[in-house]
């Protein structure tokens, strides 16, 4: 059990780089940022469709609490599955039946799945968000917008789920993910 | 302190066989020296000893080796220092084919002194060869014995005179001898050698420091004597087994009523009786299975020598027995102290056996071109490639002539301790009542009773099923499976002072824990 729970602690090591980006990100939207800011100005050139904006009459004051709550929301969830996705991965390698030598990397095969269905759920949500009428605040979106957000919460989140069971992989079942078996043997 | 043990026959022969396992199982003293006694130098019983002990001397000082390969120095596997003399075995008589006539120079004798000879023994026991032993004669044994023992020359009695000025140096010295009650060389050897290192310790006036014990086997096997060709043939009888065993307590109880020999005796013995499937005279077709009574001996060996034994002045006499009904169980195994549990150290070694033999072992036999397959592995990587690196050469040298010899006496090593316990779990009970349920071994090996040179066979290969039933492997046990020990030597703390194979090879053993 204790070796259990080091997986857990390294895994947590992993994704803390990245959970902290995440984290940041979400704290700043709940609590709000100022119009003046680098984040407000990036939002207003890139992300919004500000010309369906100015269409409808309204500005980015206006929408900016229906924007915030969506990014949030959306990291939130995303930042839940990649801890809950890498923690279970880590706690649950330690049962997979690697009883004998050069047996690990036959579970690559578990990890390819676990990690695809991963990716796949990832997509999932950040496509429910930004495709569904769940949030109000999509339709404020630009295409390229709507791009930028898939692109960049699918590569921050996948390496935060790759870094998370890179580290908390048990050490006998390190052959079973991509690279882990080049971490040093006592690590 | 220095403990020495010696095996007095076949009996003695194989309860020493039962303390090798036990010693590198982690149950025996700091150091032993082991000797046996046998004028049946070729008895298959001892002949198996011999090698084992051989066994047991390489492997540990390869493996306890500071400067290449060292378990360390808290390792409990191979942690007695067990040593003996070139040839461990001591024939009470010399030469080809000795026969008591000539060993007292019987034709030299005055007439008086002959027709004495002529009633302790008739001709057919004066003319006996003796070279296979004194076939569970001890009136022959012991003439012959004091015709012998104690030269101070030879290499033998040497080491227990060198015990007793060691004693007398202020150092604590521990002796014990083992053997059968009832059978020629033990029967005779047991309370002749015991006198005769009394004997010197009193001439060398050696009054502390200095302690003697003994095991006596009581009868515990008898087996079927074929009817054809025996006419003529001197051999022991089971019959008489019992009639001996009688006439030896009570020649002990009056020894032990006027002098104090020993220290402490550790008696046992076995009811019904096991029975074996093959009777032979002696010689090296004589290679009777280990029977769990002599697994007793050996563990009151093991107690005596172990440091919380405190010898009171008195002498004392310990009975063991199992529990009554039929089934054998780890429970009947006591322990060798508070802090030696018999059963936790014995299934550490026969889980380390299982998983060195096919797990491990094999994967590390051969070329570097055929185990590099394991090279990132975790295990692999920690405690072989950093430990067999060779810096000069940047190549990892596990695959290298010295290091495989290792690993395959390792393995063969393993083999011998699960015949050993897979004999004893059959052979002690077969054709009786009686079931023992130690281990569960008809997945790994097949027993044939009959087959005197290798009862037992160890499977070569396991398929996948056969390894599942690894954590079955131990009875009356919360069981460990391969893939806990693949998870235990990935996460072990090496120790400082661990080298070479000896870090895997401990690590391995450790992790065998439950």
């Amino acid at each position: 059990m204790i070796n259990i729970f080091r997986s857990l602690f390294l895994s947590l090591i992993g994704l803390g780089p990245f959970a902290a980006i995440s984290i940041f990100f979400i704290v700043s939207m709940i609590v709000g940022i100022g119009p003046e800011s680098a984040l407000a100005t990036y939002f207003g050139d890139y992300i919004i469709n500000s010309e369906s904006l100015a269409d409808a009459g309204d500005s980015f004051e206006d929408v900016s609490s229906y924007l915030f709550r969506f990014f949030y929301e959306l990291n939130i969830a995303l930042l839940s599955l990649t801890i809950i996705a890498a923690l279970s991965w880590s706690a649950s390698s330690h049962y997979l039946n690697i009883d004998a030598p050069g047996k690990a990397k036959i579970y690559f095969i578990h990890w390819a799945i676990f990690s695809s269905i991963f990716v796949g759920l990832l997509v999932a949500i950040i496509l429910y968000f930004t495709q569904s009428t769940a949030y109000l605040a999509q339709q404020f979106l630009s295409g390229s917008g709507k791009t930028q957000i898939i692109l960049i919460s699918l590569v921050l989140y996948i390496i935060m789920y790759y870094a998370g069971v890179l580290l908390g992989t048990a050490r006998f079942a390190r052959s079973s993910v991509l690279l882990a078996n080049k971490l040093p043997g006592g690590f | 302190m220095k403990n020495f043990i010696i095996g007095i026959g076949g009996t003695g022969a194989k309860c020493l066989e039962h303390l090798l396992h036990c010693c590198s199982a982690g149950l025996g003293p700091k150091n032993l020296w082991a000797g046996m006694v046998d004028q049946d130098e070729a008895n298959g019983n001892v002949s198996r000893t011999k090698i084992l002990l051989s066994k047991y001397m390489n492997l540990r000082s390869s493996l306890r080796n500071e400067s290449k390969h060292d378990l360390a120095k808290d390792s409990n596997l191979f942690k007695t220092n067990v040593t003996a003399n070139n040839d461990s075995v001591w024939l009470p008589l010399k030469g080809a084919d000795p026969t008591l006539e000539e060993v007292i120079n019987y034709n030299m004798l005055k007439p008086e002194v002959k027709g004495l000879i002529n009633c302790l023994y008739d001709p057919e026991e004066r003319m006996q060869n003796l070279s296979e032993g004194f076939r569970a004669r001890p009136n022959i044994g012991a003439a012959a014995m004091l015709a012998t023992t104690a030269n101070e020359d030879d290499p033998f009695w040497s080491q227990i005179y060198k015990a007793i000025d060691a004693a007398r140096g202020g150092e604590q010295v521990k002796v014990f001898i083992i053997s059968s009650i009832f059978g020629g060389t033990g029967a005779s050897g047991f309370p002749n050698i015991a006198r005769r290192i009394k004997q010197i310790q009193q001439e060398k006036n050696v009054t502390s420091n200095f302690h003697l014990g003994g095991a006596l086997m009581l009868p515990y096997f008898n087996y079927e004597v074929p009817e054809e060709n025996m006419e003529g043939e001197l051999f022991g009888k089971p019959e008489e087994f019992l009639d001996q065993t009688k006439g030896a307590l009570e020649y002990y109880a009056k020894l032990f009523e006027h002098n104090k020999i020993f220290d402490q005796v550790y008696v046992s013995g076995w009811d019904p009786l096991s029975k074996l499937a093959n009777f032979k005279m002696g010689g090296n077709l004589q290679n009777n299975p280990p029977l769990f009574p002599e697994l007793y001996a050996a563990l009151g060996a093991l107690r005596f020598f172990s440091e919380d034994n405190s010898i009171s002045e008195n002498q004392e006499i310990f009975h063991i027995g199992k529990n009554e009904s039929n089934d054998i169980l780890w429970s009947d195994i006591p322990n060798v102290s508070n802090n030696l549990n018999s059963k936790d150290y014995l299934s550490k070694l026969i889980r380390f056996s299982f998983s060195y033999n096919w797990m491990y072992g094999p994967a590390l036999t051969g070329s570097w071109s055929k185990i590099k397959k394991y090279q990132n592995e975790n295990w692999f990587k920690r405690l072989i490639y950093k430990n067999t690196y060779n810096y000069e050469t940047k190549s990892c040298e596990v695959g290298h002539e010295q290091n495989q010899e290792i690993i395959i006496s390792m393995q063969e090593y393993c083999q011998d301790v699960l015949t050993w316990i897979t004999d004893m779990q059959y052979s002690t009970v077969a054709n009786t009542d009686q079931k023992m349920d130690l281990i569960v071994s008809d997945f790994f090996s097949e027993f044939k009773a009959k087959n005197t040179s290798k009862r037992v066979d160890i499977k070569e290969k396991l398929n996948a099923t056969e390894k599942n039933q690894f954590n079955t492997l131990i009875n009356d046990s919360k069981n460990l499976k391969l893939l806990n020990i693949m998870s235990n030597i990935s996460y072990k703390k090496t120790y400082k002072d661990q080298k070479g194979l000896g870090v895997f090879i401990d690590i391995l053993f450790r992790s065998c824990e439950q």
